[in-house]
């Protein structure tokens, strides 16, 4: 698989927040990243909510994951953040520093990120409105770039109702982490 | 010659075909795939992500440990673990939900409530992880969402009303916390960050 797509959150401005900066009228902390512990890193947004948030998936191994009965396997490289993103629209973004594999046969695809969001109006779940990744083959050879929008996994993630409860549940969480801790409130546990 | 060059293009064809029937059942094979995800499992290392954003350090000392070197190294050595944590995130989830529900229809005061009949919450946030519903109380103008936790029965709301009084004065988080005397609560102000 290529390289990471995203920066790891220990490359960026890491540890806990200690005033300055902010603007728009929000704490001091917003806008900055506050390291809750070894795993996770959140960030905010101008009014200094939660609207961000790194989690570290694994260090020294390659992890494969659930891989149960017919279910395909989802491989994340070694050394792999996941960031999610909740943007002011509603929108959750999930991207993962090295990329996702997900294999069960010849065709799996690597993907890089995906951001799912509910259209009121649509009375359904919600949909990915964007997709980054290529389609695999057999592990080795990816189709096209890992970086750029591809309309075909786009398409294949929405034909799962399955991968739209997780993304329509995770985004759920997002939104309420938003509208409830605050930058300035948030303690390391 | 001419035999030949038909033999050779009749499998150059058959060997295109045969690739492309291949192509499009790996394809259809792919899309089937994404719709036999495990759920489960990767519902639960989603929630159990956000667990140290979440859960007081109250409830989160009391679930195995989380030494592990990343939430997924978590979750390979420790499923169950991780499982429960994912359990007290949803609830915490739910809890949060039933108060901003609370919030836009308000309960009665001082008054032990069963969060089955509180209609203007979604039905998924009238239950904890374990399917109990809460006990829900408001005093003043903070809600407190009482949750036995652990997949006991739902507590006898009357009967937990002065342990939710006091969690409603001395809990200063929005975290799911774990009291001393065992139950797990959320405590908000009527409004969140109004």
């Amino acid at each position: 698989m290529t390289p990471p797509p995203l920066t790891p959150p220990s490359a960026r401005n890491n540890g806990v927040s200690d005033g300055g900066g902010g603007g728009g009228g929000g704490p001091d902390c917003a806008g900055k990243k506050i390291e809750l512990n070894h795993n996770v890193t959140v960030s905010s947004d101008a009014t200094g909510a939660i609207n961000e948030v790194d989690v570290r998936l694994n260090e020294d191994e390659l992890v494969q994951i659930p891989s149960k009965g017919d279910s395909p396997g989802f491989i994340v490289a070694r050394n792999s953040w996941a960031n999610v993103t909740l943007a002011p629209n509603g929108a959750v973004t999930v991207g993962v520093t090295n990329g996702v594999l997900i294999e069960k046969s010849a065709i799996g695809a690597a993907v890089t990120s995906a951001t799912f969001n509910v259209d009121p109006a649509a009375h359904n779940n919600g949909n990915f409105t964007e997709v980054k990744g290529a389609v695999s083959v057999f592990s080795l050879i990816t189709l096209g770039s890992m970086d750029t929008p591809s309309d075909f996994l786009k398409d294949k993630f929405n034909e799962s109702s399955q991968l739209a409860n997780i993304f329509s549940t995770l985004r759920a969480l997002m939104q309420l982490i938003n509208q409830t801790f605050n930058c300035a409130g948030i303690k390391k546990p | 010659m001419k035999r030949i060059w038909i033999r050779l293009t009749v499998i150059a064809v058959a060997i295109v075909l045969s690739g492309l029937a291949f192509w499009h059942w790996q394809m259809k094979n792919f899309s089937h795939s994404l719709n036999s995800i495990d759920v489960q499992s990767t519902q639960a290392v989603a929630l159990g992500a956000m667990a140290d954003l979440v859960l007081d350090e109250s409830v989160l000392r009391s679930l195995p440990s989380r030494e592990g070197k990343g939430i997924l190294d978590q979750h390979r050595t420790s499923p169950t673990g991780f499982d429960e944590r994912a359990m007290f995130v949803s609830t915490w989830k739910s809890a949060t939900s039933l108060i901003k529900a609370v919030s836009e229809q308000q309960i009665p005061a001082d008054t032990a409530i069963s969060s089955v009949t509180l209609t203007q919450a979604a039905p998924n946030d009238r239950v904890d992880a374990w399917n109990s519903p809460f006990c829900v109380y408001s005093f003043g103008s903070r809600v407190v969402v009482l949750s036995s936790g652990d997949g006991k029965n739902q507590p006898q709301c009357d009967s937990l009303k002065k342990i939710a009084k006091r969690l409603s004065k001395t809990v200063t988080t929005e975290k799911l916390v774990k009291d001393q005397t065992g139950i797990y609560a959320v405590v908000h102000p009527m409004s969140p960050r109004s």
